[in-house]
């Protein structure tokens, strides 16, 4: 200790030179965590685990108390929407068997419903205000890998940052920096998802790159597109809310709301079939 | 070698707790970042080369689970804690409107410098929206943490002192 204070000066220089040679290390898109990381995240992992549930259980038995006019109201709310949903499924039905038999006599496959998907559990969120990244209990030892998409309620949600081998972490849809290429449902305009910063506290994200002749509408639905590289194409992303031109007049870009709510997931789905692999 | 295992132990705890049981109790978006406050009240209490060490190995933490990269949440550590500890001999450390108004400080800075390495080199130019919307409401929402866990801190490091203390004088 009288060591390292005596040559405090370069102490501190070799510390900061240490850290500016990991960060340039690391900076590589293809690094993979070491054995030490790895080891690491069998201890951290069990403990957010048990602190998720305990907490989740803790704020379910709060908010009973808290929020039971809440509630009743609620119930009542559902109960008449029950009943709209069941004739609108009904309706559903018989669109479905209709659909049933035209893709039939496409001879299209389901894509959606073939694709392999594992179901996880968010133990922590890694979010510091500047990074929206969550992290899910299931990692190489249920067969996932990096690059992997994942759903959640309604759409994506992200995509697989890290895996170690019992926990990974994903990469929100509202993280800035987060890319997909997109596609309107409706008139098949062609664009780019991102995270945009200034959007995400809002869970909103940003689709750029849309032609100037694009005739998108305020509640066009998105999906992923067929030229994305690591998403399978038809995942829903979210609803147009907001369409603007960009400053230059070249192209628009609009707001868009992820059918997904980020902030209140606590299941997702990964799909577990990486396209560039395939 | 007590006081490593009771840090080592305090760092894996507040890395939990931040991550599992704070973002639950976000403020406008924004969760506190209790980790920059132990980092400043270690930097007070036992001296610029300690909170440095102490920092960096905090800061190693957050970067090997959350960030990108690994060695930026380090090197800000690093700094925090060497920064909060300089002024070290100069006052008392039951006071406590100075370790208050130095977590404040290092917490803006800290923000601050998050923005120009992870936002302002990949473009986003924004600055005063960032400023608007995070740095200032974490900076407000970690201050009120910082009492309170200078407090928790103070008491343990009296423990672990008196404990030093204590084995140093049985040895002699």
């Amino acid at each position: 200790m009288e060591f390292l204070n005596r040559y405090k000066r370069a102490f501190i220089f070799l510390g900061m030179a240490v850290c500016v040679a990991s960060i340039i290390f690391t900076l590589n898109p293809n690094y993979s965590p070491g054995v030490i990381v790895r080891s690491l995240t069998r201890v951290v992992t069990p403990l957010q685990t048990a602190s998720t549930s305990v907490a989740n259980w803790i704020s379910l038995r709060l908010s009973l108390f808290w929020e039971i006019n809440y509630i009743q109201q609620e119930i009542l709310m559902l109960r008449e929407q029950v009943g709209w949903l069941e004739l609108e499924n009904q309706r559903l039905l018989l669109a479905g068997e209709e659909n049933r038999r035209l893709v039939e006599l496409l001879h299209i496959s389901e894509r959606y419903g073939e694709l392999p998907m594992v179901g996880a559990r968010i133990i922590a969120h890694e979010h510091t205000g500047w990074r929206a990244t969550f992290r899910i209990d299931q990692g190489t030892n249920h067969g996932l890998e990096r690059n992997m998409p994942v759903l959640g309620p309604g759409g994506l949600v992200g995509i697989i940052q890290e895996v170690y081998p019992t926990s990974s972490v994903v990469r929100a849809i509202i993280d800035d920096g987060f890319v997909v290429a997109a596609r309107t449902i409706r008139t098949e305009d062609e664009g780019t998802v991102w995270g945009d910063g200034t959007l995400m506290q809002q869970g909103l994200v940003r689709m750029d790159h849309i032609s100037r002749y694009a005739h998108i509408m305020v509640g066009d639905e998105l999906i992923t597109s067929t030229i994305s590289e690591l998403f399978p194409p038809g995942i829903l992303i979210g609803e147009v809310i907001d369409i603007q031109p960009t400053p230059d007049g070249l192209a628009q870009f609009a707001i868009v709301n992820p059918t997904a709510d980020i902030f209140s997931l606590e299941h997702v789905l990964v799909i577990t079939q990486t396209i560039l692999g395939s | 070698m007590v006081r490593v295992a009771c840090l080592g132990v305090l760092i894996l705890i507040n890395f939990v707790f931040q991550t599992t049981v704070l973002v639950r109790f976000s403020i406008l978006g924004v969760s506190p970042d209790t980790a920059v406050v132990f980092i400043v009240c270690y930097g007070i209490l036992r001296g610029d080369v300690e909170g440095a060490i102490f920092g960096f190995f905090v800061g190693l933490m957050h970067d090997v689970f959350g960030a990108d990269f690994v060695g930026i949440h380090a090197m800000f550590g690093l700094l925090a804690g060497y920064v909060a500890g300089k002024p070290f001999k100069d006052y008392f450390k039951d006071n406590y409107v100075l370790p208050f108004s130095i977590v404040v400080g290092v917490v803006f800075v800290y923000q601050i410098m998050m923005f120009f390495v992870a936002f302002l080199f990949r473009g986003q130019l924004d600055f005063l929206f960032y400023f608007r919307t995070i740095v200032l409401p974490k900076t407000i929402y970690t201050a009120l943490f910082s009492l309170p866990l200078y407090g928790m801190l103070f008491i343990l490091n009296a423990k672990l002192e008196s404990y030093e203390d204590d084995r140093r004088n049985f040895f002699k």
